[in-house]
């Protein structure tokens, strides 16, 4: 498996399966991307916006930092 | 009538988490960019690099060759996307999956789209300065035309290359 490009992770799909009834494919209606676009989020491969992260954030009523992490180390 | 049926495609369902979807419409395109400027540029320098070794560069008929290679290329992207996402909206129609939701274009792919054209901005720098170059040094316009198209042919192969591998690998915009 190749190196994930970002250090940013993420809890989206933990949060969707603590939903329970929220499916990829909801959740990129939800934010008006294709689920494609989701998938690729979930599996590090994509880093949204900030705007989408936003959103996200939105759509399981959480900080943004319960959904969002950033890897340990330098940040510069 | 004894029973059997023709399989009628599926109405759309809602996909489960994971369920493979078929290559979404631009990356097919990137993928088809790869395969025509390869095969064009290969062609045309198939046609006139045999005639710039065996006569005078000076009468090396190379403009009518370019203009086919550049027509054909244009034309096969477009004609080639069009047919990739015909043959992906049936791949997606037999699974049962909506054709417009999977295969729409969205914010990632712009983004991919921005990546790309950053990572080969390089290109366009040599193709300014290599052209530069070649005028003054009052080559003959037949290596002038040349280096051209190939570099700009090798800027859109790369461009689809690394969209290809942002789609695949993933990237950091």
């Amino acid at each position: 498996m190749s190196p994930k490009p970002t250090r940013v992770t993420n809890r989206i799909r933990a949060l969707r399966t603590e939903r329970g009834d929220l499916t990829q494919a909801d959740l990129a209606e939800k934010l008006g991307v294709t689920r494609q676009t989701v998938i690729a989020i979930e599996q590090g491969k994509y880093s949204p916006s900030l705007e989408m992260a936003f959103q996200i954030a939105r759509v399981f009523d959480v900080p943004l930092d319960d959904v969002f992490h950033y890897g340990e180390g330098d940040a510069n | 009538m004894n029973g059997s049926s023709h399989k009628l495609p599926r109405e759309p369902h809602r996909p489960a988490d994971d369920e493979p979807t078929v290559m979404g419409m631009e990356e097919r395109s990137a993928w088809v960019q790869v395969f025509v400027f390869v095969i064009t540029t290969g062609a045309y320098l198939a046609v006139v690099l045999p005639r710039a070794w065996s006569q005078p560069i000076d009468e090396v008929e190379w403009v009518v060759p370019l203009l086919w290679a550049l027509g054909i290329s244009i034309v096969s992207v477009i004609v080639g996307s069009i047919i990739a996402g015909v043959g992906g909206a049936i791949g997606l129609t037999i699974r049962g999956l909506d054709v417009d939701s999977e295969l729409a274009t969205d914010s990632r792919d712009k983004d991919i789209g921005r990546h790309a054209r950053l990572r080969t901005h390089w290109v366009a720098s040599v193709l300014g300065a290599g052209t530069l170059i070649l005028a003054m040094l009052d080559v003959d316009t037949f290596w002038i035309g040349t280096f051209v198209f190939v570099v700009s042919s090798i800027g859109a192969i790369a461009e689809a290359v690394v969209r290809i591998r942002a789609y695949r690998r993933g990237f950091v915009a």
